[in-house]
């Protein structure tokens, strides 16, 4: 195992130095870093010394040169406005991985569990249900969908939380929902879909009444926040800085999370539905298996593999290309850096950075997800 | 994030609120929400119909206040084209050009009391603003027609011609820009019916400064940002001045900026000014069409906020809020 991460490191450090390479020809050549200093009268002297400065009268390999040698050791050198970029974009991928870390635990663990029950039901009400909301959701507009989430997820949920009650319309309709859905995924038998949707509607008004009456000393206080990763300036315990954080978190992650999960459903659904078509499978069933078991212990381990791979694939886009809900979430992370290092201010070393860590991270999730694979598939050995 | 703190050891009248903190919401959508939702208590974003049909629907759970910019609209023309040598073509283009078609298609869902700025000094909310254009200020088709016939120019299907000349020029534009480019269409629609052959030329926006400075258009149309201060505009009108890209001069228009730089008396200064714009605007220079919008909305427990023009932006009266 260990020589096997040892050799699969050795063979990604001229994979990222080629991938550098490329990338800094590209962004070298996707704009003049001196454009606004030149439009200005007089301005000669102050574009010549600048030049000189950022290394931009070198030619491109020498270029090259300086930046990897000072890369390699940590120095990512200086932005258009003369600060340090090394921890400007370590800030900003703090906040990204904040946004979508908990977006991306909560997509794989719905897709992967949405999926293999779309499988078991095949072709049931629940399957075409959740093919329609992953269908709806691919192609709905992140923005759009963003902007009613806050209208309606924050804006109104606060409100209705300022004097929470639930009128027995509401409770009846949410526990004939909570109801339906459990009849669904307990399955054919009849007797077995009364008890479940018996026993999660008496479980659904309950815990609705007792809510009710929980939610009513409460004090929320606008908890559910639009714009930013935390309340600016904010005092408080660390249970009090959390729930902030919290808040803030709540929209961006339904979010992202409702398109990946879309897309991870469905691979998942597709896989399992083909495993459970195979030659093994059938032959466990003709052992006597039970049903659980083989689906489970047998089934679902091997329906995990293409998903595995597309999961730590994911995780580097997720992490480079978050630009969209970053903007409408005001949160200044690294798609918002790089958008403003490639289009506004034309700051190659800021956009190396980001780049070149959003590299790093796809090859390093490669390999995790090498490591996955081998573990999920008995027929592969890592050696 | 900017934090402002209250100055203890201020000698003036102290402030009533503790600590301002400022920030960036790139998407104005997203900042009338944040307004909303309470997370943030004043906004001033970039106005359009969109934002300011938003903020109304928001009804009393905010106050906005929707106010004139130190900022104008305008066409200048070039002089160094020798079609505008001609006062008849410059003054048939002011009398062709639709101000108040534009404000009223592209400027009044964001400003209802929208109008056109008949002043290169003083903008309308000033107390010194005069218009100077006179009877070029309302459109008036005919009479630019017929003042290009007295003139000498003939009409030849659709298009004046004189010399062999036609009467056909470009008006530049920055790219991308919707409402200018909806102002430049308009504009063509309207002087079309005055025998003018004009076409749209757009400059990207980067490279829209050099293209100014070149002196390589023949209209060009951009917004100016102005100030109290009022001779900084005289660059704009002076012979050979630095921002007199047009090319325009009048030696008594010279005289009039040279005598109001020295000026320290501000009672006497608007006479002076009031008079040069008369002269640029009747030389038609320059047309200026409308003034720019701002908008300022915020929750109504913040007491004391009045939206300003001036660049100190909305926070000028900052220690006169209070809250609650």
């Amino acid at each position: 195992m260990i020589a096997f991460i040892l050799r699969r490191i050795l063979i990604a450090i001229p994979l990222i130095f080629l991938a550098s390479v490329l990338v800094f020809v590209l962004v070298v050549n996707a704009g003049d870093p001196l454009a606004g200093y030149r439009e200005r009268p007089n301005s000669e002297d102050i574009v010549a010394q600048l030049e000189k400065q950022w290394n931009l009268d070198k030619p491109v390999h020498e270029r090259y040169w300086i930046w990897v040698s000072d890369a390699v050791t940590g120095d990512f050198g200086v932005d258009t406005k003369g600060a340090e970029v090394a921890p400007k974009v370590f800030d900003a991928l703090k906040i990204t991985l904040r946004m979508v870390l908990v977006a991306f635990l909560v997509a794989i663990i719905l897709g992967v569990a949405i999926g293999v029950f779309s499988a078991l039901r095949q072709y049931s009400k629940f399957d075409y249900g959740f093919t329609f909301l992953a269908f709806l959701f691919f192609a709905m507009p992140v923005f759009w969908f963003a902007v009613l989430l806050k209208q309606y997820g924050a804006i109104e949920l606060n409100n209705w939380l300022e004097n929470p009650s639930f009128s027995w319309l509401a409770v009846a309709i949410i526990t004939l929902l909570f109801a339906g859905v459990a009849a669904v995924i307990a399955g054919d038998d009849r007797r077995r879909k009364w008890i479940a949707a018996g026993s999660t509607a008496a479980v659904s008004v309950v815990v609705l009444l007792l809510l009710d009456g929980w939610l009513a000393d409460q004090s929320f206080s606008r908890w559910i926040s639009t714009v930013g990763p935390e309340t600016p300036n904010f005092e408080g315990s660390f249970w009090a800085k959390l729930g902030d954080w919290v808040g803030h978190l709540i929209l961006p992650t339904i979010t992202l999370a409702v398109i990946s999960f879309a897309t991870y459903s469905r691979y998942q659904r597709a896989s399992m539905l083909e495993t459970l078509k195979s030659d093994y499978v059938r032959t466990a069933r003709a052992k006597g298996i039970s049903e659980k078991r083989v689906v489970f212990r047998h089934a679902f381990r091997t329906a995990l593999i293409p998903i595995a791979t597309l999961v730590a694939l994911d995780f580097g886009v997720l992490l480079g290309g978050a630009i969209i809900t970053e903007n409408i979430f005001a949160w200044r992370g690294m798609g918002t850096m790089l958008r403003s290092a490639v289009l506004t201010d034309i700051d190659p070393n800021t956009a190396m950075a980001v780049l070149m860590i959003t590299a790093m991270t796809v090859v390093v999730f490669n390999i995790i997800a090498d490591i996955v694979y081998a573990y999920l598939d008995p027929r592969i050995r890592l050696e | 994030v900017l934090v402002l703190v209250k100055n203890d050891k201020y000698f003036g009248m102290a402030a009533k609120v503790d600590k301002i903190t400022v920030r960036v919401t790139p998407d104005p959508t997203a900042a009338v929400q944040a307004l909303e939702n309470k997370e943030v208590e004043l906004i001033w974003p970039q106005p359009d119909a969109d934002l300011i049909a938003q903020l109304e629907n928001l009804g009393d759970a905010i106050e906005f206040s929707v106010i004139d910019q130190y900022s104008y609209e305008h066409f200048d023309l070039n002089f160094a084209n020798p079609l505008f040598q001609d006062k008849a073509v410059r003054r048939a283009f002011a009398l062709c050009a639709p101000r108040e078609e534009i404000i009223e298609t592209l400027i009044k869902p964001v400003n209802a009391k929208a109008a056109p700025q008949d002043d290169v000094f003083y903008y309308p909310f000033e107390q010194n603003y005069k218009p100077g254009n006179g009877d070029l200020a309302k459109q008036d088709i005919a009479k630019a027609k017929s003042e290009l016939e007295a003139a000498g120019w003939k009409l030849n299907g659709e298009v004046y011609e004189k010399d062999g000349k036609k009467l056909a020029f470009k008006i530049t534009r920055r790219d991308p820009q919707p409402r200018r480019q909806k102002t430049i269409e308009l504009t063509i629609n309207a002087c079309k019916k005055a025998g003018m052959a004009i076409t749209e030329d757009t400059v990207p926006s980067a490279d829209f400064g050099k293209r100014l400075d070149s002196g390589t258009w023949d209209v060009i149309l951009f917004g100016w940002i102005g100030s109290p201060t009022k001779l900084s505009t005289k660059s704009i009108f002076v012979t050979n001045g630095g921002q007199n890209d047009g090319k325009y001069s009048n030696k008594e228009v010279d005289a009039l900026l040279d005598e109001a730089d020295i000026t320290i008396d501000p009672a006497k200064l608007p006479p002076i000014l009031n008079k040069a714009n008369e002269l640029i605007l009747t030389d038609v220079a320059t047309i200026p069409i409308f003034t720019f919008s701002g908008v300022g909305a915020w929750v109504p427990e913040l007491k004391g906020v009045a939206p300003s023009p001036t660049q100190a932006g909305d926070l000028w009266n900052a220690s006169k809020w209070s809250k609650g």
